[in-house]
């Protein structure tokens, strides 16, 4: 930790905070403006031009009736609970590679990880949106080779679901039953790169003797991980959880490429986020969505201050 | 003391690089090869189908070969984040000098960023000269009276409008000479009808991977909702006896209110029925795909016909390597035992309004330069190429179009659409987000009806609120326009262009007014009409 | 060894040279004094440009040869909407208006006016009694300004606004007609006509209606967009209320003027519903 100066001292240095400066006002013009411009627009009828009308509270007492953004939060706690269940994958793979006794093999396997990040998520999204295609796409191509496809329709027949139907390809993305399960398969097998380089990052600093101690006593390799890897990364997996649920919450850019501005059939996609881009930028009210990104962000602030203090690390 | 003097050189240097570079944003010159300079005119739109780009360029270098110190730079962006790049651009001041109007631009936004241009259009078009519209007013020598470029809410005429454009259904005539056994081409609904039923059986024989439509979330509502306004005609006129037989919003909720239709009234169960029957011959789940894909899947000849507007006809034909023919809609006629019952037949287009429009912004650094472009955009010789090059219909009276945009020229026959559903953005999504019970492999016209019954009314009521706020914000903004008018007509009583405008102003808001309080009464009806119900 | 406090000011020479330098870069030559000018205040009010006309106008407060009631009102009409519009700039602008009213010449019609435009529209929740008792007054006056015989239009659809029972609605407009008589200048006469006829065909009485649309069409519809519309209803009024003449001669305008129009065809199978009921039998 850096020794404290004295005040004399720093005045006297003074002309070195100006290489702070540059930072600070990009921070200032490109983090702290926008969200300061959009709690001032939070309070004013707004189309996003010039005009505009204050009207005090009414945009958050309109938050309050709205059923749709309310519904919403039921898409996004759906999509939250899978996400983390999506992080045991990564995790799964990460204690894989780490137990690798070939340094040169751990290596090749983190290369092979990262190689995928070249790609842009964008683009990873238009296939995945093709996987989709109910009649060109690979995912009911496989499912109709696999022999799958007439379980689906038998499992249907049983349960009333009403979407598998023998000789029609399933619309994943135009069946309103089908919307989450599909925002649920996307990504599959839900190995995250990042994830795993952050898991394999806290595993890597478990020391040895304590794999050695753990083979003398006879633990089993599921036992090593349930009782010695997963605690030592709980750091890391708290991280995680943090940037996951955030990320998740404010995320809409899946549903909107994949579902559309009104979050697609029966509008079962329709999260938070993308009902404030809804707002702004179809329905045009610009003042509302300032509003309700300010109630997402308290949310979301909330749920951060929760993790902190409920997800606590031993150390 | 060399350290401090090497310091000041380093910061001045630092400084003078950063005076220029702010100078060259600030104060852009251009310069063409030779050396001369040049001002540049910006012109962006969204329109990045297959001939407009060329025409443009093409409109350019001609005016350029007539202007040497002016340069076009033509700046296409994706219709997919115009709105959000023309907000940027609009608000951070950088906006290009010509705009196409459209998309992402509300009133407010207009009436802001944009300068009218209703005194130039009220003057003959001096590029007109030579023609039969030398002493015509430019706002006159447009097929629609220019009227797709005037706004109604402002008063004033904002742009200059390119090309006319139509809906209609594109046909792979290769391949239905293999089904038909001749490129004929439906003109009945039932020969329609039956064409489909035909494609499907040569698929199932020839064992081809075929649907007779190509749908998509864009091109499936484009075909049915024309379909379903056709099935309203004869309910619009029963609703608004010895009224104006213009469908609009406020009329629509009041008579929903007043319980005069629903979603299950049967003039609307047949329109559902119709877009269900029609709905059937495009691939399953045609709702989740793009517009691309469906162009993709009648390009690779997976699709007999699509529906989709004139704008795509030069892409399709372009990516096409089969011949590609254009016929109209094929409504139901009045004698059609299934959809006869509601229709009057077919539908007019006379209604409509020439499109591609161009506006001249206030950021612009050359208004003069810009607005003379304007003009020459707007004459009949430019009109000429811009038809001959992208092959969309011309706007301009006079100008002949290409063969290829013959079949996209408006047809004025034929009875007042009917009513839509959803016009707005609650009720389409609202529409849209229930369409699978209408489409779906257990859906019906009944099914959609029921659930649009539980929450179309509130949508468009929330439409209608959100559109009184706007309609609101007119008034008022004309309350001041309209003090400034009367203020300098008291001052300049001889002066009949102003006299002229501020008539206009106060009828239009006079009707504007009535547009107002008609709509806080269809509200008041639908609150009213919500609390009786159990 | 230099003191502390002589190092930095020395050394903020180049800096203080840089930050001019800059400074200076920013300097926006067309912010260089416009001369600003009634006329110009008023144009760009015309153009939406309501933020800087209001500051035109505040600009040439107190300056020589401007009269200062006109100057008054264009500042008061322009903060209607300048942006942000808060309850606060309204009621400085009512205060203002009120002010000026009280004198009887154009910018007192005027600013009476607005202040009934204030209760009707601007405040929250709308003063409608205040409002309809100013535009009554307004009337009486018979200012024979256009804008301000717009009263009589606003009187007349705020008493139908009034009126929830649809069944009576009638009476209050055929009641609203006597307000016509206030009337002195050809916008304000066709205006009000206009819109009562709208209003009682409407409501039912397709006679009254007709009355009134015909004495507007009389008047002179200047507005393409609103001549289509009021001749539309005019013949079709007259033809469910038996009056075929007049329909059928609405209908020859109409499509004579306006043949491109989505309903013309529509208008066309009524007239020859019309025409052949006139024709004699063979």
């Amino acid at each position: 930790m850096a020794l404290p100066i004295s005040q004399k001292k720093a005045l006297l240095e003074w002309k070195l905070y100006l290489f702070v400066v540059p930072s600070v006002l990009l921070i200032a013009v490109f983090a702290y403006y926008p969200t300061i411009s959009a709690i001032y627009h939070s309070f004013f009828r707004w189309g996003g031009g010039d005009a505009k009308e204050f009207i005090g509270l009414k945009n958050f007492s309109d938050i309050l009736a709205d059923r749709v953004f309310w519904s919403s939060f039921i898409t996004i706690g759906i999509l939250v609970i899978a996400n983390v269940f999506k992080m045991v994958p990564s995790i799964f793979l990460a204690v894989l590679i780490h137990r690798l006794k070939s340094d040169r093999w751990q290596y090749w396997y983190r290369v092979i990880l990262v190689l995928p990040m070249i790609v842009p998520s964008l683009v990873t999204l238009f296939i995945w949106k093709f996987f989709f295609d109910p009649n060109l796409g690979v995912l009911n191509a496989a499912l109709d080779q696999s022999g799958f496809k007439t379980l689906l329709v038998q499992m249907d027949q049983v349960f009333g679901w009403g979407v598998f139907f023998e000789g029609v390809p399933t619309a994943w993305l135009g069946e309103p039953a089908l919307i989450i399960p599909a925002l649920i398969i996307w990504g599959f097998p839900w190995v995250g790169a990042v994830g795993v380089l952050i898991f394999l990052a806290g595993l890597q600093s478990i020391g040895t003797e304590v794999y050695e101690a753990a083979d003398l006593d006879g633990v089993t390799p599921f036992q090593k991980f349930l009782h010695i890897e997963f605690p030592l990364i709980m750091t890391q997996v708290r991280l995680m959880l943090v940037l996951l649920i955030i990320g998740t919450l404010q995320g809409y850019g899946l549903q909107f490429l994949l579902l559309g501005e009104n979050g697609g059939a029966g509008g079962r996609g329709m999260v938070p986020g993308l009902w404030m881009f809804n707002r702004a930028f179809i329905a045009g009210e610009f003042g509302y969505a300032c509003a309700l990104g300010l109630f997402l962000f308290v949310f979301i602030l909330g749920l951060t201050w929760i993790n902190n203090k409920f997800v606590r690390v031993e150390k | 003391m060399k350290e401090r003097i090497l310091n000041m050189i380093g910061l001045s240097l630092l400084a003078i690089c950063f005076v220029v570079s702010l100078g060259r944003i600030a104060w852009p010159k251009s310069q063409t090869a030779d050396g001369r300079d040049v001002e540049t005119i910006r012109i962006a739109h969204w329109q990045l189908e297959g001939g407009v780009r060329e025409a443009l360029d093409r409109l350019g270098q001609e005016y350029e070969a007539m202007h040497p110190n002016v340069r076009i730079q033509q700046i296409p962006i994706p219709e997919r984040i115009y709105t959000n790049w023309l907000i940027t651009q609009l608000v951070g001041g950088t906006a290009p000098d010509i705009i196409q109007i459209g998309i992402g631009i509300s009133d407010e936004r207009l009436a802001r960023f944009f300068d009218p241009i209703t005194t130039l259009v009220e003057s003959p078009n001096p590029y007109n000269k030579g023609t039969a519209l030398e002493k015509v007013p430019m706002q006159e020598t447009f097929f629609d009276g220019m009227l797709g470029g005037y706004n109604e809410n402002l008063l004033e005429y904002y742009g200059v409008p390119l090309s006319g454009t139509s809906i209609r259904m594109y046909y792979n005539l290769d391949l239905l000479r293999k089904i038909t056994g001749s490129e004929q081409l439906p003109t009945t609904f039932r020969e329609f009808i039956a064409l489909c039923r035909q494609a499907v059986d040569f698929g199932k024989s020839t064992g081809r991977a075929l649907v007779p439509i190509a749908g998509s979330r864009y091109n499936g509502p484009q075909l049915m909702n024309l379909l379903f306004e056709s099935q309203t005609q004869l309910l619009m006129e029963e609703l608004s006896p010895a009224g104006g037989l213009m469908r609009d919003p406020i009329s629509t909720l009041e008579w929903y209110a007043d319980g005069k239709w629903s979603p299950e009234s049967p003039a609307i169960l047949s329109g559902m029925r119709l877009m269900r029957e029609v709905a059937q011959f495009m691939q399953p789940g045609f709702m989740q795909l793009q517009r691309d894909d469906a162009t993709f899947y009648f390009v690779q000849g997976r699709a007999l016909m699509i529906c989709s507007g004139s704008w795509d006809a030069t892409s399709i034909r372009s990516q096409a390597p089969f011949r590609v023919g254009v016929s109209p809609i094929p409504f139901p006629t009045t004698d059609d035992p299934d959809f006869g019952k509601f229709t009057k037949g077919g539908v007019s287009e006379a209604g409509s309004l020439a499109a591609v429009s161009f506006g001249l912004t206030r950021a612009s650094k050359h208004p003069e330069i810009a607005k003379d472009f304007l003009r020459f955009l707007g004459s009949q010789p430019a009109n000429k190429i811009w038809t001959d090059v992208s092959r969309w219909v011309p706007s301009v009276l006079g100008v002949p179009p290409h063969p290829d945009a013959e079949p996209f020229l408006p047809i004025t026959k034929g009875a007042t659409p009917g009513f839509a559903l959803a016009t707005q953005p609650d009720a389409m999504r609202v529409y849209g987000t229930s369409i699978n019970d209408l489409f779906g492999q257990e859906g019906s016209p009944e099914k959609f009806a029921k659930s649009l019954s539980k929450n179309l009314l509130d949508a468009q009521a929330s439409d209608l609120r959100r559109s009184l706020l706007s309609t609101h914000m007119n008034s008022k903004r004309r309350d001041t326009v309209l003090a400034s008018l009367v203020v300098q007509r008291a001052k300049a009583p001889t002066d009949f262009k102003l006299a002229e405008k501020f008539d206009k102003a106060l009828q239009a808001e006079s009707l504007a007014e009535r547009g107002n309080y008609m709509a806080e009464a269809a509200l008041r009806a639908n609150d009213a009409a919500q609390n009786k119900e159990p | 060894m230099s003191s502390p406090t002589s190092m930095p000011t020395r050394s903020l020479a180049p800096l203080a040279v840089w930050f001019l330098v800059v400074g200076s870069a920013f300097l926006d030559s067309s912010r260089a004094a416009n001369p600003v000018s009634m006329e110009t205040a008023w144009e760009q009010a015309e153009v939406n440009l309501f933020n800087e006309a209001h500051t035109a106008f505040k600009k040439l407060k107190g300056q020589r040869g401007v009269d200062e009631r006109e100057r008054g009102f264009g500042e008061a009409v322009t903060l209607l909407n300048v942006q942000p519009r808060t309850p606060g700039n309204i009621t400085r602008a009512e205060k203002m208006f009120a002010a000026l009213a009280e004198e009887d010449d154009l910018y007192g019609y005027l600013a009476s006016y607005y202040l009934a435009r204030i209760w009707e529209d601007y405040t929250s929740p709308p003063q409608i009694d205040r409002a309809k008792v100013a535009y009554r007054e307004l009337l009486k006056k018979n200012t024979g300004n256009p804008l301000v015989e717009g009263s009589a239009v606003r009187l007349a659809l705020i008493e139908e606004a009034s009126e929830r029972d649809p069944a009576k609605r009638q009476e209050v407009l055929l009641a609203a007609r006597s307000l016509a008589e206030n009337l002195q200048t050809r916008e304000g006469r066709r205006d009000f006509h206009l819109n009562l006829g709208l209003a009682l065909v409407k409501a039912g009485d397709l006679s009254a209606g007709l009355e009134e649309l015909l004495a507007a069409d009389a008047e002179g519809i200047t507005s393409p967009l609103s001549e289509r519309g009021a001749w539309i209803t005019i013949a079709e009024a007259a033809r469910l209320s038996g009056k075929k003449e007049i329909a059928a001669e609405y209908y020859r305008k109409f499509l004579k003027k306006y043949e491109r129009d989505v309903r013309s065809h529509t208008l066309a199978e009524h007239l020859a519903e019309i025409e052949a009921s006139e024709s004699p039998a063979p």
